[in-house]
C-alpha cells in the first residue's frame, strides 16, 4: 500500500498536474455561469484537448471543469437569477432573492463554501467506499456486466420528460449508431452501404459532439437571434456587501452536512443528477429548518443545502463510474466516454490494473475542490462578467471548437464531416420531443451492452434465461425495474412542485 | 403550423427502422451456422426493433388514446436553425477546400455579421482563437488540421 501511494503521489504531484487543475477549474467556472454553456458541453470540448496528456492529468483537467462547472453555475443563479447549469436551478429560490436584498458577496460566498464542502466531503466518500464495491464486483461476468449496462440505461428515466418511450426510442438512435462498421467480436462489417466513411463506425467523440454541442450551438443560436433585438441591461456585478464570516460557515455546516449525506445517495442512482440532489437536499433542509418561511425570501440555508448537494453529486456518480462502469448522469457518461477513448474501461478491475491512474483521479478530484476554494475566493467577481458576453462570441469559438476536436479524433475529415448530419438529426429530434441525453447512452453503453450481451449468450448456448437465472445479474434488473419506478416519481414530483 | 410529434416522429421511426431492417440480410452477412442471438445481427436488430416497437406505441398513444405533444412550429424562428446548418454545412466543405485557418476566419466574417457583432475587441478575440486553436493543435497536439493552411505551416 505504502508503494501504491508513492506511485501516486509522484505521478500526482506535478507541476503540469497542478497547472491543468487550476485551469480547468478556472475553466469551469466560467463554463458554467454561462446560462447555455453546460458542463457536459465543456467536458466535451476538453476532451480533444486531452488527446497529448497522459490519463491522470487528462482526467484531472475533465474532473475540474465538472468541479468548477457545478459551482459556477450557481454565479449567474444568483445574479441574474438564470442557473447556468440545470442544478443550479434550486440555488435561484433563495441565491436570487439574497442578491436582490444586496447580499450577492455572501450569497456567492455561501455558495462557494458549501461547494468545496459538499464537494470536498463526497469526494473522500468515493476514495473509501469505491474499493469495497469494486472488490465485490470483480466477481462479476458477462451476464451481470450486461444488466449493468442495463442498469446504466435506467438514467433514461431521469432524462426523457414526460414520455419515457421517446426516451427509449432516442437511446436505440444512439444504440444503433454504436453498431454500425465494424464490429469488434466476430469481424463483420454491418450498414457501412460500401462506404469507407462508414468502415470504422461512428467515431465516439466526434458523435458526442454532433449530438450535444454542435446541437445546443444551432439551439442557442436560435434563441439568441429571435432575442437579440431585446437587449439585455449588462448584469450589475459589484460585490459590496460582506462576505460569509467564519460563524456563519459553522453554522451552515450542519446543512451542508445533512444535503451532502441526501446528495451522495442520490447522486449513485443512475438517472438521478445534481438537479434532483439539490432540489431534495433543499426540501430537507427547508423541512426540518426552525424557520422555514425563510426559504424563498433569501435564506442562507437554502443556497447552502442546493450547492453543496449539486457539488456533492460529483463524487457520488463517480462512485458506479469508476466501480461498475455505469454513467449516474449525462456529465458521467461523457466521463466513461473519455476513459474509454483513453484506452480505460471503468469497472473493479480500474482499482487492481489501473490502482494508480485511478486512486490518483480521485485525489485529484479532492483537490480540485480545494482549488476550487481558492479560485472562487480570488475571482468570482472577475468570472461574474463573462455573464454578460453575447452568445455570438461563445457560439463562434464553440463551433470552431466542434469542428477542430471532431478532426482531432482520428485525424480523418470523414469524422468531421459527420458531426453535421448528426447535429441535424439531433436538432430535429429534440424539436420532436425526443432527449438526446438517451441517444448519447446508447452511444456510449451500445458496445459495453453487445459485448457482454454476445458473450453471455455464447457461454450460456443461447439461452435469454441466463441474466434471470444468475441470481446477481437477476438482482440488478430488478434494481434497475426499481430505480426506474423510483426515478419517474421523483421527477413527476419535482415537476409538480416546481 | 403545428405538428402532432407523437403522431409523426412515431411514424419517422418506424419507417426508419422498418427500412433498416429491410437492409440487414444485405448489409450484415454472418457465417450461417452461427446462432442469431450470437451473432452481430442481434444487437441492431434489438435497437431497431425498439425504434418500430417504441414508433409504434407512439401513434397508438397519439390515434387511439389522443395523447399527443403539440409542436408550433414557426418557419420565422426555425429559419434561424435551417441558416446555421447551412453554414455548418459550407465550413465543413471549407475546411476541406481550403483548409482550417481560411475557413474558420471565413466563418468568423459571416458569423459576426449574422450574430450583428460590432465590437472590435470580441472580433479580434475570435480571430486570435481562431488561430490559436489552428497553432495549437498543430504544435502542441501534432494533429496537422486539413488544407492549405497545414501545408503552408510546413
Amino acid at each position: 500500500m505504502s508503494d501504491l501511494s508513492v506511485q501516486i503521489f509522484t505521478q500526482l504531484i506535478t507541476i503540469p498536474n497542478l497547472l491543468i487543475a487550476v485551469g480547468s477549474v478556472f475553466l469551469g467556472i466560467i463554463i458554467g455561469c454561462i446560462p447555455g454553456l453546460t458542463v457536459t458541453l465543456g467536458i466535451i470540448l476538453f476532451v480533444p484537448l486531452t488527446y497529448g496528456m497522459n490519463t491522470i492529468t487528462a482526467f484531472i483537467g475533465l474532473l475540474g471543469i465538472y468541479v468548477g462547472g457545478c459551482y459556477g453555475g450557481s454565479i449567474s443563479a444568483i445574479l441574474i437569477n438564470t442557473p447556468g447549469t440545470n442544478s443550479a436551478l434550486a440555488t435561484t429560490l433563495d441565491g436570487y432573492p439574497m442578491a436582490q436584498a444586496g447580499r450577492k458577496n455572501k450569497a456567492l460566498s455561501i455558495s462557494l463554501f458549501s461547494s468545496v464542502l459538499g464537494g470536498f466531503l463526497a469526494a473522500l466518500v468515493l476514495l473509501l467506499a469505491a474499493p469495497p464495491i469494486a472488490k465485490v464486483a470483480l466477481k462479476f461476468r458477462s451476464p451481470e456486466y450486461f444488466s449493468l449496462a442495463i442498469f446504466g440505461m435506467t438514467v433514461i428515466a431521469g432524462v426523457s420528460n414526460d414520455n419515457i418511450v421517446k426516451g427509449l426510442m432516442s437511446a436505440a438512435v444512439g444504440l444503433f449508431i454504436s453498431f454500425l462498421g465494424l464490429e469488434s467480436l466476430s469481424g463483420t462489417l454491418r450498414y457501412t452501404f460500401d462506404t469507407i466513411l462508414l468502415f470504422a463506425g461512428v467515431g465516439l467523440l466526434p458523435a458526442l459532439i454532433g449530438f450535444i454541442a454542435l446541437n445546443q450551438v444551432i439551439i442557442k443560436a436560435v434563441s439568441y437571434r429571435v432575442e437579440m433585438e431585446q437587449a439585455n441591461a449588462p448584469v450589475d456585478n459589484n460585490l459590496r456587501d460582506s462576505s460569509l464570516s467564519i460563524k456563519e460557515m459553522l453554522r451552515l455546516i450542519p446543512t451542508i452536512i445533512k444535503s451532502t449525506i441526501i446528495a451522495i445517495i442520490i447522486g449513485v442512482m443512475p438517472g438521478a443528477g445534481g438537479d434532483i440532489a439539490s432540489f431534495v437536499a433543499y426540501n430537507e433542509a427547508r423541512r426540518s429548518s426552525k424557520h422555514p418561511e425563510r426559504f424563498g425570501k433569501g435564506a442562507s440555508e437554502g443556497v447552502a443545502s442546493a450547492e453543496s448537494a449539486n457539488n456533492a453529486v460529483v463524487g457520488s456518480a463517480l462512485i458506479p463510474l469508476l466501480t461498475l462502469g455505469i454513467p449516474g448522469d449525462g456529465v458521467t457518461a461523457v466521463l466513461l466516454g473519455a476513459f474509454i477513448l483513453h484506452g480505460l474501461v471503468p469497472g473493479p478491475k480500474l482499482f487492481t490494473d489501473q490502482a494508480v491512474i485511478t486512486y490518483s483521479i480521485i485525489i485529484g478530484l479532492i483537490f480540485c475542490n480545494l482549488i476550487l476554494y481558492v479560485l472562487g475566493r480570488l475571482f468570482t467577481k472577475q468570472v461574474a462578467k463573462v455573464i454578460n458576453l453575447p452568445y455570438g462570441v461563445l457560439g463562434i469559438c464553440i463551433v470552431i471548437f466542434c469542428f477542430a476536436g471532431a478532426f482531432a479524433n482520428s485525424g480523418n475529415i470523414n469524422e468531421m464531416f459527420l458531426i453535421v448530419p448528426i447535429a441535424i438529426l439531433a436538432y430535429m429530434m429534440n424539436l420532436f420531443g425526443f432527449s438526446v441525453v438517451p441517444t448519447m447512452l446508447g452511444l456510449i453503453l451500445g458496445p459495453i451492452l453487445e459485448e457482454n450481451f454476445t458473450r453471455s449468450m455464447i457461454v450460456s448456448d443461447g439461452k435469454l434465461s441466463v441474466f434471470f437465472t444468475e441470481p446477481i445479474s437477476c438482482g440488478i434488473l430488478i434494481f434497475s425495474v426499481v430505480f426506474t419506478y423510483l426515478v419517474m416519481r421523483m421527477n413527476k414530483k419535482m415537476a409538480i412542485s416546481h | 403550423m403545428k405538428i402532432k410529434t407523437n403522431l409523426y416522429g412515431g411514424v419517422f421511426f418506424i419507417v426508419i427502422g422498418v427500412i433498416f431492417l429491410l437492409f440487414m440480410p444485405k448489409q450484415i452477412i454472418v457465417q450461417e451456422n452461427i446462432p442469431f442471438l450470437e451473432s452481430a445481427k442481434a444487437a441492431p436488430f434489438i435497437a431497431l426493433s425498439m425504434m418500430v416497437l417504441g414508433g409504434l406505441i407512439l401513434v397508438i398513444q397519439s390515434v387511439v388514446f389522443k395523447k399527443e405533444q403539440i409542436l408550433e412550429l414557426d418557419f420565422s424562428v426555425q429559419k434561424h436553425a435551417l441558416t446555421m446548418m447551412g453554414i455548418f454545412i459550407v465550413y465543413a466543405l471549407l475546411i476541406y477546400l481550403v483548409g482550417f485557418l481560411v475557413a474558420s476566419l471565413l466563418l468568423i466574417f459571416v458569423m459576426i455579421k449574422y450574430f450583428n457583432i460590432k465590437s472590435k475587441v470580441q472580433i479580434l478575440i475570435l480571430v486570435i482563437i481562431a488561430i490559436a486553436v489552428y497553432f495549437i493543435f498543430i504544435n502542441l497536439f501534432h494533429i496537422s488540421l486539413p488544407g492549405i493552411g497545414g501545408v503552408f505551416i510546413k
